[in-house]
């Protein structure tokens, strides 16, 4: 899924976590068993009706690693936008890229931050996760080359492309094949589960899939430069969002203000964040001063985040029928899915602030 | 093969399908029992129906992985074979290589598989390396007991009956190495393919059932993801079976009371007199094998 | 007066902690069956090491027909209480062990291995690994390796000693007829009074550490020699000699 290609950005130390928690994966999924059922993580029930008591909600971050997309959330806290709402918000981290959204429908987490991909799948295993809200409103997917080396798409055939296990990448491969007039045959995908962009770096392939802001903050932060960069959009991809905040159905129903609260103080916070670009990342450094990454490798991959975080409108959040029908549609076009379902299925704008 | 190692055979392969469907039939209580979602375990049903339906697409990535462990548990056996026969005949050689070889087993293997793929790539190389890395240690150290463990009045006995070293090395160290060998080689042949799909976790330039669990995972196919567990499950022992099947047919004085060759006395092998040599008389217990002994 | 087939000419030999053996002369003359008896720590397999080659002595020379073979291997036959059968050999495969140690085994070998093992009561037996066989059968088969090399000079150390009592007899007695047959010239360890005396020409008594030899008893028994002479009053007789000599010098041991 998308959150393998956030793994670019970690040095090597971290494509050894990537690959010890593919590993563990198994062994994750065993763990995993239990009681199917759904327990509340708030410390009440209901919503946060006065006293200075603060309910916590989990939150279950995309990646085996906290990075700078996680921005939001500690501005949210110190800034105190999660406490107006008398919330607490807490990052879990996952053991590896698939286990999320099993996080969520097992209740160790309230709220998942994952893919809008996830979701199509979810639903396909008739898991009732649903997407209360999209973080980025645009596809930021795309094929990443050396500084000074842009792609050029007509020049693909026989050149390697590091591609990931992911969903994502295997949907949006074939409109770039598309566009080049080749067949997968005719290049050399190099299958990675971890870190394309050094190896691309490295001249060991020509070409990185991966999302620009994860490539801008690895490429840039190393070499001074910014890297080539041709979007899948432009090779006729659908620019459908990638993450997005996702609950149960089940927990929705009995903590809708919760949902709602978060919601708002996170669009607030991320405001604040997009405000304050520099500040917010210091805050997150702050908070999480393990993350693996520089303070400049950060700055430059919030500041790249930033450009698509809002829709045309100008709005966070907000979800679309269209860009359901779409993801939905390429997904089951490049084989992931079998049965697409309406887009309310998959996600409600009910929760979203006024 | 003779009736009796065909019932034997037959009894073996029984109790191995009884073990299966006794597992299977625990995974599915498990499952009814802790009321477990599929996302979270699967019937072993679904993972095999998985297994079947999409058999088009797993059966070359099933190939690959076994070409894979195949060829790096070939390098490895040779690789730990003659590090142990190097090793037991020159110590110092001993001295120095054998705390590396234990130092390297201590390296966890993901820990080495990125510097492997970027040094030498996305093909099958790096995959090789880290199958013969995992297997090459029990054959060597097995091996190396064996040799230890001659018996020094054996060792003696050959030297008085006139043995050069390297004599003494064909005829009483080598054969000795082959039971310890298949030992060492069992062992490593169970763990080989695990080698196989932690190289193909790392980066790959060919699809295996190592980067299609990946995939079924990131799409939420957990049954797919067990599916080819399996798969990896059955190449393991499958590979298990084969080393012993072929430890059986290269060291058959471990089962059989007499040699397939035989050498008779029959006229062309009289004494030059034409007569047959006659047995000394001796009493009746002393004529009758007791049975098989140590 | 021809060269004795074995002189074993003021032999000592010394480790660590001073003289295992000590000014051993023993002659043994061709086709002399000569038994060595001792108590355990006496040098008896020292010795047999020495004369087979496989350690130099500290003093002393070994002279096979009046010529010096110290220290040199491959001029004797040597059996242990171990069989040291090749698991991965048949039993014509082990009696050619010692052509194969040399060189190569030809046809003639194998027949030659095959006729003796016929001989000696194994013809039904020449395609069998050692698991099949007997530990009597066993010790046979090393028996006949020891012959297959024509060395008619034999060391056996103890070869019957991990038998049973009865197994034990039956191999005295096949020994006795394959020696009669042969005509070889043996050197025989054991603590087996009996044995010694049912089987030898001489008894050579061995004190304790340092070994030396306390006594050689000749054993004037004609042969051939049957289960009868186990229980004459030769043997007897002998016996507690051979009794007296060793447990005398037990006591001198331990009271020294």
């Amino acid at each position: 899924m998308m959150d393998d290609l956030k793994t670019t950005r970690r040095g090597r130390h971290r494509a050894v976590l990537t690959a010890a928690s593919a590993a563990s994966l198994c062994v994750a999924v065993a763990a995993c068993g239990s009681s199917g059922g759904h327990k509340s993580s708030g410390t009440g029930s209901g919503g946060g009706s006065g006293g200075a008591s603060l309910t916590t909600l989990k939150i279950a971050y995309d990646f085996p690693g906290i990075d700078f997309e996680a921005v939001p959330f500690v501005v949210g806290n110190k800034q105190g936008f999660y406490a107006k709402q008398h919330l607490k918000v807490s990052v879990i981290i996952p053991p590896d890229t698939s286990t999320t959204v099993k996080m969520v429908a097992r209740g160790l987490a309230d709220i998942g931050f994952d893919t809008t991909a996830d979701v199509a799948f979810a639903r396909a295993s008739n898991i009732p996760i649903t997407s209360i809200g999209n973080y980025s409103m645009q596809n930021n997917w795309g094929l990443i080359t050396n500084p000074g080396d842009p792609v050029n798409i007509n020049q693909l055939k026989g050149k390697s492309i590091g591609v990931f296990t992911d969903s994502w990448t295997k949907s949006m491969m074939p409109f770039v094949l598309k566009a080049g007039h080749v067949t997968a045959s005719e290049v050399k995908e190099i299958i990675f589960t971890s870190n394309d962009l050094t190896p691309m770096l490295a001249h060991k392939i020509d070409i990185a899939t991966n999302t620009t802001n994860y490539a801008l903050a690895g490429i840039k932060s190393s070499t001074g430069k910014n890297p080539e960069v041709a979007l899948g959009t432009k090779f006729g991809a659908p620019n459908v969002p990638i993450w997005d905040y996702t609950a149960m159905s089940s927990w929705l129903q009995s903590h809708g203000t919760e949902a709602r609260e978060f919601l708002a103080a996170t669009a607030q916070a991320t405001q604040w964040a997009i405000s304050h670009p520099t500040q917010a990342v210091n805050e997150f450094i702050a908070a999480y001063p393990k993350n693996g990454e520089s303070a400049k490798y950060n700055q430059i991959g919030w500041k790249a985040t930033i450009p698509f975080l809002k829709n045309k409108q100008g709005r966070l959040l907000t979800q679309t029928n269209t860009e359901w029908t779409q993801i939905t549609g390429a997904l089951k076009s490049a084989k992931q899915i079998s049965t697409v379902y309406p887009p309310s299925k998959y996600y409600t704008n009910a929760y979203l602030p006024k | 093969m003779n009736r009796n190692a065909l019932r034997t055979w037959s009894a073996n392969l029984g109790l191995a399908v009884l073990a299966v469907a006794l597992l299977f039939g625990i995974w599915n209580a498990v499952i009814l029992i802790g009321n477990l979602k599929p996302y979270v375990l699967p019937t072993p049903q679904s993972a095999v129906s998985q297994v079947i339906d999409n058999w088009h697409t797993l059966q070359p990535l099933t190939w690959q992985t076994v070409k894979e462990t195949v060829e790096g548990f070939f390098i490895g056996a040779i690789v730990g074979f003659v590090l142990a026969i190097l090793m037991s005949a020159y110590k110092p050689v001993q001295r120095l290589i054998y705390p590396v070889l234990i130092t390297s087993q201590a390296v966890p293997i993901v820990a080495i598989a990125a510097p492997l793929v970027i040094i030498f790539g996305f093909g099958m190389l790096p995959k090789l390396l880290i199958v013969t890395w995992i297997v090459f240690f029990p054959v060597a150290v097995n091996v190396l007991d064996g040799l230890a463990h001659i018996d020094a009045d054996l060792i003696n006995l050959s030297h008085v009956l006139g043995a050069t070293r390297t004599r003494e090395f064909v005829h009483i160290r080598l054969p000795a190495t082959l039971t310890p060998l298949f030992s060492g080689l069992k062992i490593g042949a169970t763990y080989a393919v695990t080698g196989a799909v932690i190289g193909e976790w790392t980066a790959s330039a060919n699809q295996g059932l190592g980067t299609y669990l990946l995939s079924a995972n990131s799409s939420l196919n957990v049954p797919a993801v067990f599916g080819a567990v399996m798969l990896l499950t059955v190449i393991g022992v499958a590979s298990f079976v084969l080393v012993g099947v072929a430890e059986g047919l290269t060291t058959p004085w471990r089962r059989r009371s007499t040699a397939r060759r035989r050498i008779r006395l029959s006229g062309d092998l009289t004494s030059g007199g034409g007569e047959e040599p006659t047995p000394l008389a001796l009493s009746s217990t002393s004529g009758s094998m007791k049975g098989p002994q140590q | 007066m021809a060269e004795p087939r074995l002189r074993i000419d003021d032999v000592s030999c010394a480790f660590d902690h001073g003289n295992v053996i000590e000014s051993i002369d023993l002659d043994v003359g061709r086709g002399e069956f000569v038994s060595i008896v001792g108590p355990s720590g006496s040098g008896k397999s020292t010795l047999f090491n020495i004369v087979s080659g496989l350690i130099r002595p500290t003093a002393g020379r070994v002279l096979l027909d009046g010529q010096d073979v110290t220290g040199e291997r491959g001029h004797v036959g040597y059996m242990l209480q171990k069989d040291l059968l090749l698991p991965w050999r048949t039993v014509v495969g082990n009696i050619v062990l010692g052509a194969a140690l040399r060189g190569s085994v030809k046809r003639a070998d194998r027949v030659r291995a095959a006729e003796l093992a016929t001989r000696y009561g194994l013809g039904e037996f020449l395609n069998h690994y050692p698991r099949a066989l007997s530990g009597g059968m066993r010790q046979r088969v090393a028996f006949m390796r020891t012959l297959a090399l024509e060395s008619d000079l034999l060391l056996l150390d103890e070869p019957f000693g991990a038998l049973d009592a009865q197994t034990r007899l039956e191999m005295q007695m096949w020994l006795l007829s394959v020696c009669q047959d042969v005509g070889a010239t043996i050197l025989f360890i054991t603590h087996d009074v009996d044995e010694a005396i049912f089987l030898s020409d001489r008894v050579v008594v061995f004190t304790g550490r340092p070994g030396r030899i306390a006594a050689d008893l000749p054993i004037r028994t004609p042969r051939p020699r049957g289960l009868d002479d186990l229980t004459t009053p030769e043997f007897i007789e002998r016996k507690r000699e051979a009794l007296a000599l060793l447990h005398r010098h037990e006591y001198t041991r331990t009271e020294a």
